[in-house]
């Protein structure tokens, strides 16, 4: 299929373009999917190549993403189920297992501008494995520490806190 | 300099997404989170959202065990102990009576057999701590007494995550320990020497053989694939079978896996019998006796082996796992 061999750029709000294959970005993306299907009826008769403004997506981050959809989408077609990878669960014996624990084992600040990336451009594997990275984040910090660390503004007040802290004293 | 990303910028469903994954083995941890800040509160505190998180993760994280124990004079009593960091589960209350024995705790409630002449039992919420005394049973006094309670819908129309307060089915037979699976109940008989098949479709009893293994206490329990398994030690290595049916269609035992238990569960005395005496289903964990504790090992294939020792061997004669989401629901207090 003519199609298969297509390409798009992406261009990131800081301006920046990424050449990717049209299918395997259709394939991982939602959002971009979305896009194309609009823009096809204008280039069906043209060679042009479509340019896609991702206005919420730093190149840094579009950077990382397309790493994680290239990577997923080319070991999805060499086991011969393109889908496969939508349903490894983090931690599986999986071959992208390993990837998927280095991909997110980056700073705070990296993850989750990758969560809010995979939200916009709708890749739900990448939202699933962001915000499961979030989560394990959570685990053996203090409540300070998770404020601390994701910027958190603690909005209860004094009496509420104690109030809080006494019916759960349990969980401490 | 920019200050750090912040969750709470992420619309209330992102922040939703996270908690919804953060792992059910500690429940302490989600009671934590929602000390964090007002949203977060808000959306721990939605029954929708403790609804999808019970779905997500559908296996119940085990919070404990109730640790049955013989006293002087055969009195016997129970009492829970925690294996996660923190627990809200408290000690079982001062139930009247001198003899207290719990015989199977599933979807969310514990029956207790409390008959100190014969058998009463009675089905205890351990999170709400409701009480309902069944009526007195006609089965004769029987130190055996074994039974099950459960919900009595089947998997099919029930997930079983959030049934503990609804009605529940109890299931009784003079023997020793019991293992249910979707739609059958198995007792071993006998000290092992039989086994007890009740099938919950059609209310029918058969019964079967166990594997050829001469002179050991068995533990019935569901295997990874669902069928019956089966788990016994014998000298220093633990054997478990499953259940298979051939393409004839014959059932018959196949042995599964054969672990070396010396540095695992060590004994003191070499000739202490160590014997299986819980299994805690869907997260895999298995408990053992040995002279030196109770350890608890989890049994899933393709885990590294790690036993930790949960408890004192003394008087302890079973020990019943606690699984439930239910601790979720103290978050309402807040």
């Amino acid at each position: 299929m003519a199609s298969e061999k297509k390409v798009v750029f992406l261009r990131s709000s800081d301006g920046e373009a990424f050449e990717v294959s049209e299918e395997v970005i259709s394939a991982a993306s939602v959002t971009i999917k979305g896009m194309i299907d609009e823009e096809s009826p204008s280039r069906a008769d043209t060679a042009a190549t479509t340019t896609l403004a991702i206005p919420n997506v730093t190149a840094a981050t579009l950077s990382r993403v397309l790493h994680y959809v290239n990577k997923h989408f080319d070991a999805a077609a060499v086991v011969g189920r393109p889908d496969d990878y939508i349903f490894c669960a983090p931690g599986d014996e999986h071959p992208l297992a390993r990837f998927d624990d280095d991909f997110v084992d980056v700073d705070n600040d990296t993850l989750i501008d990758l969560v809010h990336a995979a939200e916009y451009l709708h890749i739900k594997k990448l939202f699933d494995l962001t915000c499961k990275a979030v989560a394990d984040k959570l685990k053996g910090r203090t409540i300070d520490q998770i404020r601390e660390t994701f910027g958190i503004v603690n909005d209860y007040t004094v009496e509420e806190e104690v109030e809080v802290y006494r019916e759960n004293s349990w969980a401490f | 300099m920019a200050p750090p990303r912040s969750l709470p910028e992420l619309i209330e469903d992102t922040a939703a997404e996270v908690l919804l994954r953060v792992p059910a083995d500690e429940p302490a941890h989600l009671v934590r989170a929602s000390l964090v800040c007002k949203l977060w509160r808000r959306i721990l505190l939605n029954p929708a959202f403790l609804r999808r998180y019970r779905e997500f993760h559908r296996i119940p994280p085990l919070l404990g065990f109730l640790r049955n124990s013989i006293t002087a004079g055969l009195f016997q009593s129970f009492r829970f102990v925690p294996t996660t960091s923190a627990s809200p589960m408290s000690q079982p209350p001062p139930f009247d009576g001198a003899r207290w024995r719990a015989l199977s705790c599933r979807h969310g409630r514990v029956l207790l057999d409390t008959g100190l002449y014969g058998v009463d039992l009675v089905v205890w919420d351990p999170i709400t701590g409701d009480l309902q005394r069944l009526p007195k049973s006609s089965i004769p006094i029987s130190f055996f007494i074994s039974a099950a309670v459960l919900c009595p819908a089947g998997s099919c129309s029930c997930n079983h995550l959030d049934c503990h307060g609804g009605p529940f089915l109890v299931v009784s037979v003079s023997s020793l320990d019991g293992c249910a699976k979707v739609d059958s109940i198995y007792f071993s008989l006998q000290l092992g020497e039989k086994i007890l098949k009740f099938d919950l479709g059609n209310n029918s009893l058969s019964m079967m053989n166990p594997p050829d293994l001469y002179n050991c206490d068995v533990l019935l329990m569901p295997t990874e694939e669902g069928s019956l398994g089966l788990a016994a030690i014998r000298g220093s290595r633990l054997y478990l079978w499953s259940r298979e049916v051939d393409p004839k269609g014959d059932a018959g035992w196949v042995p599964r896996r054969v672990i070396k238990i010396q540095k695992l569960f060590p004994n003191n005395n070499p000739r202490y019998r160590r014997s299986v005496i819980g299994f805690a289903d869907g997260v895999g964990a298995i408990f053992v006796k040995t002279d030196v504790g109770i350890f608890m090992m989890e049994l899933k294939s393709g885990r590294k082996r790690k036993a930790r020792k949960v408890s004192e061997p003394e008087d302890c004669c079973g020990v019943i796992p606690v699984m439930s989401f239910s601790t979720l629901q103290l978050c309402n207090h807040i």
